[in-house]
């Protein structure tokens, strides 16, 4: 059945809160790491509680029941840890872990593609939890009180939370004035669910003042006019009671007050209390002097946009662009001022357009980087490792299909790490170097990239392991000379492997051609970087956007390019003459320097014939310079990229199309790809159209890697090149 | 849907059937503003809601003070069940001022 285009209230307010939760679950998440390093940061402690809470007390509010049963018993786990009567111990936080990942399955429950709950796994982390906090004990206990006292108590809450807040204290009495803000029902919150939560903390008297409530014509529908004054006799103090409406205080004036604490000014009468109230909230102003947390005059920072809204409206820009290079066209065709101004202008909006859009999409990488951190713990833990994860530029931004992309690349080059690259103790102690091991994940910007890096300070790369390995494995034969970076390339290879042993973490060679799939489908590339008993660096170079770039238009024959412009360097003239000097070798003397180039023409078998002078676009990628001859420059152009569907899908040289102003379509070239397709069939030695450097190169074929490797001073590869 | 209307003669029945919360709250207050307009008795059935959330009881009550004023005949019809009496009474609302309310 087909979904409503418009969720019902519910649903929308279901998503919201699935949204909201699932960034709780990731502070939550490195609190927890942060706590296991700090046990006794009280603070961290709290943040920890208040989470659960948030998450309990929406999921019930919002119909996530069995979530918000399940996290109740967190919840009180970790409010004996406040309370001092609980530890943390590595097990509390092991236990939670696992927990939140249950509490994400339950928070996906029923949405399209949700794995299923585990309900053995649930119920085994939850007896563990509850163990561990003494829960089942003063369960048992509380029953049994309960058992004896009057029937009347029948639609009192669990036992657990009563029997857990009766223990905090001496029960105190406290007065507590509710009023909901006029957004608060608009958010998904629910005051009797608030009231049936403060029952659980001990004996509530609650009374309704329904004076506020305008004349029915008046009454915004979706608004709560109702205000409540509270009784509650409880053992827990006042955080606790606060902890209640913590989800809701941004909505709510709340004022909680001990039987003890001296009356507020002007506010002793119930009565006037009821009539101010009424009256502000009639009037929108304050009941009171002081402002209330909903009050607050300025506009929302920020707005929760759906990503699908967003790719909407991206695609729109770009069909926008389209357009205007096709405006463009058109207005030079004709020898109008109006048009060309109106043309112009267009196009000054239209940039200016895509400049803002573009923006929108991008996201600092910060929630992917946190997320390992996770990762690195429990893989320490199961390697019996002691690793720390130091996080860098985490508010660097890249597109948002590139970050969503970026976690699988990222998590195996960090099992790989750990797994192969970091030592064991013992053998870190007997070469000195310090016992925990770090890995170091950052980002930063170069040009119109962003370079996210892996760093470990592990054992390195032996380099001649892995040459060892790519003959045994006919990925090269014994004489093939190769440079460092081009070994390193080599562990790219689909199925490469030198580690002696698989584990269940890694070293069965999947993975890290899986990592350099993914980053070339993001337009990226990968360079290595080890030195023996230091360490290793991996660093992925991501372009910044995946949705409109800045090309550079070619031309071969009929058929047209584009470069991305943010690669090339210069155009420079190749004739016949130039040819002829290098023996019909495909090799550019650009002052003084020999820079390889691939033809177009050839490439592609465009058939019709070359002009007397052709031009090579240079390109600096990240082994060196390369040129690509085409005939003709056409100029810059805003390139809207546009998916070749899955039939082009093995056509890797070319990573996308875009349609030109005049109508045509363009094929949008991937460099890297073009000059690494080049490489590659050098390094296996099988001739081929461009080069070899063993087997008898064609006439004019010329040894990319020779030319490429030229001037190399670092042990640095590309994986890509 | 949780807001439906039964009409006979003169007299108007509002059925609120389900969960009435700020889903249909919308509904339903245009649906008592235009019935009593009318000038005819206005009832509400509760019997087939399983939950009523403050905003329906922020209306109901409203609705209850409008006929008042405007003196029409509005009250409730048949059984309040007893899931949404305990609701209503957890919410702190020991007293519904509407006739016919079972609570």
């Amino acid at each position: 059945m087909a979904q409503p285009l418009v969720p019902s209230n519910a649903e929308q307010f279901k998503q919201s809160f699935r949204e909201e939760a699932r960034e709780i679950l990731t502070e939550l998440e490195s609190a927890l790491l942060a706590l296991n390093e700090n046990p006794n940061d009280s603070e961290l402690v709290s943040r920890i509680f208040r989470g659960l809470h948030t998450i309990k007390g929406s999921g019930s509010m919002f119909g996530f029941e069995k979530l918000a049963s399940f996290t109740h018993n967190l919840e009180t786990a970790f409010d004996e840890v406040r309370t001092g009567r609980l530890e943390i111990s590595a097990e509390l936080i092991d236990l939670t872990l696992a927990a939140l990942d249950q509490i994400r399955a339950l928070l996906e429950e029923g949405a399209a593609g949700a794995a299923p709950v585990d309900p053995a796994a649930c119920a085994a982390i939850l007896s563990s939890v509850r163990k561990l906090a003494g829960i089942e004990e003063r369960d048992d206990a509380a029953k049994k009180g309960a058992a004896k006292k009057d029937a009347a108590k029948k639609n009192q809450p669990a036992p657990v939370a009563v029997a857990a807040a009766a223990g905090a204290g001496a029960v105190e009495n406290w007065h507590i004035r509710f009023v909901p803000g006029p957004d608060l029902m608009r958010c998904g919150a629910n005051p009797s669910l608030l009231l049936q939560e403060l029952r659980q903390l001990g004996e509530l008297s609650a009374r309704a003042i329904l004076d506020a409530v305008p004349p029915l014509s008046e009454i915004d529908p979706e608004r709560c006019y109702i205000w409540w004054e509270i009784d509650l006799a409880t053992g827990a103090g006042r955080e606790a009671i606060r902890d209640v409406f913590i989800f809701v205080e941004d909505a709510c004036e709340l004022s909680i007050a001990a039987a003890g604490d001296p009356a507020p000014a002007a506010q002793n009468s119930p009565a006037s209390d009821a009539e101010k109230t009424a009256r502000a909230l009639e009037d929108g102003r304050s009941a009171s002097p002081g402002r209330r947390s909903y009050d607050k005059p300025e506009p929302a920072s920020s707005l929760r946009v759906p990503a699908a809204k967003l790719d909407q409206f991206v695609d729109l820009v770009g069909e926008l662009v389209t357009v205007q290079a096709r405006l463009s066209e058109l207005s030079s065709q004709r020898d109008d001022a109006e048009v060309t101004a109106v043309s112009e202008e267009v196009e000054r909006l239209t940039s200016a357009l895509r400049e803002s859009s573009m923006n929108i999409r991008m996201m600092p990488i910060r929630s992917t980087f946190e997320k390992f951190r996770r990762l690195v713990h429990d893989l320490a833990r199961d390697l019996e490792k002691n690793v720390e994860l130091t996080i860098e530029g985490a508010d660097t931004e890249l597109d948002k299909t590139v970050i969503e992309q970026l976690g699988d690349p990222l998590m195996h080059l960090i099992r790989n790490s750990m797994d192969h690259g970091i030592e064991p103790a013992d053998v870190r102690a007997a070469s000195g170097k310090l016992l925990t091991a770090t890995i170091h994940l950052a980002a930063r910007h170069s040009g119109a990239s962003v370079l996210v890096t892996v760093t470990d300070d592990g054992r390195g790369i032996d380099a001649d392991a892995v040459r060892r390995r790519a003959i045994e494995r006919g990925l090269i034969s014994v004489e093939t000379q190769l440079t460092e970076s081009q070994v390193f390339a080599l562990l790219f290879e689909p199925g490469f492997s030198t580690a002696k042993q698989v584990t269940d973490v890694s070293g069965r060679g999947v993975g890290m051609d899986v990592v350099r799939q993914r980053v070339e489908s993001l337009r990226g590339a990968v360079e290595v970087q080890s030195q023996p008993g230091q360490g290793t660096s991996v660093t992925l170079r991501l372009p910044l956007t995946m949705a409109i770039i800045d090309g550079l238009l070619v031309g071969v024959g009929d058929a047209c390019f584009v470069l991305p412009l943010s690669i090339t360097l210069e155009c420079i003239e190749l004739t016949r003459q130039d040819i002829a000097r290098a023996n019909g070798k495909h090799i550019a003397n650009v002052r003084g320097e020999l820079v390889p180039y691939i033809r177009l023409r050839e490439h592609f078998r465009v058939r019709s014939r070359a002009p007397e002078i052709e031009q090579i676009m240079l390109v600096e990628t990240g082994e060196g310079r390369f040129g690509f001859v085409v005939d003709q420059v056409l100029g810059n152009c805003q390139t809207v990229i546009k998916s070749l569907g899955r039939f082009y899908r093995q056509v890797q040289v070319v990573s996308g199309a875009t349609i030109l102003g005049n109508g045509t379509v363009a094929l949008i070239l991937d460099p890297e790809r073009l000059i690494q397709d080049a490489m590659r069939e050098e390094t296996r030695g099988r001739g081929g159209r461009m080069l070899t450097a063993q087997g008898g190169p064609p006439e004019n074929s010329v040894d990319f890697r020779a030319l490429a490797g030229r001037g190399s001073a670092g042990p640095s590869a590309s994986a890509q090149v | 849907m949780p807001v439906t209307l039964g009409q006979k003669d003169a007299l108007t029945c509002i059925h609120l059937e389900g969960v009435v919360d700020i889903g249909c709250a919308a509904e339903l207050k245009d649906l008592l503003i235009e019935k009593l307009k009318s000038g005819s008795a206005v009832y509400v059935s509760l019997e087939s809601a399983t939950n009523v959330d403050v905003t329906a009881v922020q209306l109901l009550w409203a609705a209850a003070r409008e006929a008042q004023r405007v003196g029409v005949e509005f009250g409730f019809k048949g059984q309040t069940p007893e899931a949404v009496r305990f609701a209503i009474a957890e919410a702190g609302i020991q007293e519904f001022p509407v006739p016919g309310f079972t609570g």
